[in-house]
């Protein structure tokens, strides 16, 4: 009997500090933290992706239907189909690294009917990158805003359902030479 | 021993299963208050529970039957549901405690208490009010330790000032109504009756960047909520000054929107038809701003703000330097001379060329100087927050034969290599300045002086120079700081919170735990380890059973 009042003791005194609990909780919260959010690194948006897999590249703004694209011709080399002039294979280059290297630092997940437009996609974004590898695969990455601090750029990654944080420098880069494209 | 057969009874399995049931309906049902609903993990361990007791009245209905009446039940059962409790009742206990939001400073200096001037303010806290910190998964860190400040404002409150953190990357439209512009910014507005916040009492805590003054920073912006409205600025229009309105490099506007962000009223003032119409400056008034008049103060004008100082008021003036016939506070005007003999301050007819203590030319001067013990300069060291000025006006000082009542002094000098420029003419015109022995004034020469009536509480600041306001230059460096500590201490915004040296770290505390490392030793503590003890007992007893 005396286990039996123990026993007792115990759940009667849970009940009340779970009672206590539940209606602390459903007073306001003094912290309320929007997300756990744990440090973060960078890593590559196409982490198997080569340089030499890389076929083509296209970099399109959706608001001044700007486009340019560079090609791989046969010899290697890269090409400019759309753009006459001579094409810096230097500058090519090192967008198709950029494709190689293109760094994100945090993915968010986006829930279904989640509105996208305040991360810029209103539906489509500022800068629509498409790579084309040499086996036929392509991906499409969509950018949209600059995040609030200005430290980088909401991204769409082909059909995947995070929102992914773009390093801002990268972008830049490829933003500033769809507007002057190395083409002498 | 060897060679021995396990023989595992229906009583065994009925022990274990209610066990496993009467823990995971336990962690269950603290998870279900905890998450505030049903989670995956929640229903999960819900229905594990259910199902184990379940089976154990299936494999032992008699020895559940005897539990639950209470007649017969196994002394080692009971035991164990008695050991469960005790380990949710810890549990439970150690989450009211975390959410309690209790605080303790066992240091020995007390860093990481708040000052008495803090707690003063918080006492007149009434209603609600929302600290919300905007911090990305980069400043995480930040958060933690901005949060242990924090914490010390919502626990002397008793929770009237909550605490709110938002990711900006993750809520850019959130942050974007707020104004973030960087990470780690905070805001400070009252929260509704609906629990959401009252955008329209909103307001940035401006952090000193140099992280020393933390504590002053958060107490002052709520000061500033709970003033909000209660003090009126007023900026006379009527004597060609800079406008408020105007948004150009050149204007003021954005000075207005500071002082509005802060909580005060700002109102237009027509200071010449006040003196035409032998009219007084209204009493609401806490401070008169003079951005730059371009003429000279007639008579009945200057008897309307001496009324209106006689009366407790503050006047704020800047003073450029001018080139037209009868230019504000020239040195022998009626107006400076006013100064001179009631307050002990006056504007001098030249300008200021510092080599030493500028920047883009000799006449772009750089505060040299500081005076720290004053509300106005505190905040103003020349090292880290340097204040700069474009074409200013020496200022003198009467501290020998300071009038009666009056006590006055220097808050920013020019170098000892500076000297004021008399012959403005020359200056005006062909824009060359040297130094004649003689005739200029040498250095240092005082930029910023402030004089106060003991008696009537009449407060002046003075100021040889307007441009460190306007739009183009207010946000550089140190330029704000001494318009809002200026206007802070002549609004009478700075009594209201008059701090003694700030005493809370912003460094790392001395222990830091985030929270993740937080819940593993709640982990730890509250549930492992007993449970191992649970374990043993369990593994003991079935050893000793079996014998």
């Amino acid at each position: 009997m005396k286990n039996i009042r123990t026993l007792l003791i115990f759940a009667m005194i849970f009940v009340v500090l779970a009672l206590l609990l539940y209606v602390q909780s459903k007073q306001a919260p003094s912290v309320i933290v929007a997300t756990p959010t744990v440090g973060q690194s960078v890593a590559q948006l196409f982490p198997d992706l080569t340089l030499d897999e890389i076929q083509a590249v296209q970099l399109n703004s959706p608001e001044t239907g700007k486009t340019f694209t560079i090609s791989r011709a046969a010899d290697g080399s890269w090409t400019a189909p759309i753009n006459p002039g001579k094409l810096s294979q230097i500058a090519s280059n090192d967008i198709a690294k950029t494709m190689v290297l293109l760094p994100f630092s945090q993915t968010m997940m986006l829930k279904p009917g989640d509105d996208k437009s305040s991360y810029g996609f209103t539906p489509k974004g500022v800068l629509q990158i498409e790579i084309i590898l040499t086996n036929g695969v392509s991906h499409a990455v969509e950018i949209g805003y600059r995040t609030p601090t200005q430290d980088g750029y909401y991204a769409l990654v082909d059909d995947l359902p995070n929102l992914y944080l773009m390093e801002r420098p990268a972008i830049d880069y490829l933003i500033s030479t769809l507007r002057s494209p190395p083409v002498a | 021993m060897r060679g021995q057969r396990i023989v595992i009874t229906r009583a065994h399995i009925g022990l274990v299963t209610s066990i496993i049931g009467g823990a995971a309906l336990m962690i269950g049902v603290i998870g279900l208050i905890w998450q505030g609903g049903f989670t995956f993990y929640v229903a999960l361990t819900l229905a594990i529970g259910i199902f184990c007791i379940a089976a154990w009245a299936i494999v032992t209905p008699q020895e559940f039957a005897g539990f639950i009446t209470g007649r017969q039940a196994r002394r080692s059962t009971v035991a164990i549901f008695s050991t469960i409790l005790l380990i949710g009742v810890v549990a439970l206990v150690y989450l009211i405690l975390q959410r309690a939001a209790l605080s303790l400073d066992m240091t020995v200096a007390q860093r990481f208490t708040l000052s008495p001037e803090t707690e003063a303010v918080l006492q007149r806290v009434q209603r609600p009010i929302r600290i919300t910190g905007f911090y990305t998964a980069r400043s995480l860190d930040q958060r933690e330790i901005d949060d242990e400040f924090f914490r010390l404002y919502t626990s002397d409150t008793n929770g009237l000032i909550q605490r709110t953190y938002v990711n900006p990357d993750e809520q850019p439209a959130l942050a974007q109504r707020y104004g973030v512009t960087a990470d780690g910014q905070d805001f400070i507005a009252y929260i509704n009756p609906d629990g959401s916040t009252d955008l329209t009492t909103l307001a940035y805590i401006p952090r000193d960047t140099s992280g020393d003054n933390q504590e002053r920073d958060v107490t002052q912006a709520i000061s500033r909520l709970l003033l909000a409205g209660s003090l009126s600025v007023y900026f006379d229009t009527s004597l060609g000054e800079r406008d408020t309105a105007d948004t150009t490099q050149q204007g003021i506007s954005g000075i207005n929107a500071g002082v509005r962000e802060s909580g005060l009223n700002t109102y237009p003032l027509n200071l010449v038809n006040l003196a035409q119409t032998n009219g007084d400056i209204p009493p609401n008034a806490a401070t008169v701003v003079l951005v730059r008049p371009t003429t000279d103060l007639s008579d009945a004008e200057i008897a309307v703000l001496d009324r209106y100082l006689k009366k407790g008021g503050s006047l704020f003036i800047m003073a450029d330097v001018l080139f037209n016939d009868s230019p504000f506070l020239k040195q022998n005007g009626d107006f400076n001379n006013y100064l001179w003999n009631n307050y002990g301050i006056r504007a001098l007819d030249a300008a200021v060329v510092d080599p030493a203590s500028s920047s883009q030319t000799a006449l772009n001067v750089v505060s040299a100087y500081v005076f720290p013990q004053t509300d106005i300069g505190a905040r103003l060291d020349p090292t880290k927050n340097p204040t700069m000025f474009s074409l200013a006006r020496p200022l003198d000082v009467n501290t020998k034969t300071t009038p009666a009542n009056v006590a006055n002094g220097e808050v920013i000098l020019s170098s000892d290599q500076s000297y004021g420029e008399t012959d403005l003419k020359t200056l005006g015109e062909t824009n060359t300045y040297h130094y004649d022995q003689g005739k200029d004034l040498p250095g240092p020469l005082p930029l910023v002086v402030w004089a106060s009536n003991k008696q009537t509480q009449a407060k002046i600041v003075l100021i040889g120079d307007s441009d460190f306001v306007s739009n183009g230059s207010v946000s550089i460096q140190g330029n704000g700081v001494l318009f809002t500590d200026s206007m802070a201490w002549l609004s009478g915004l700075g009594q209201q919170i008059a701090f003694a040296p700030q005493m809370y770290g912003v460094g790392v505390p001395l222990m830091f735990v985030s929270s993740q490392t937080l819940d593993l030793i709640t982990f730890l503590t509250t549930i492992l380890l007993p449970g191992v003890v649970l374990v043993m007992g369990l593994g003991i007893w079935l050893r000793r059973s079996r014998r």
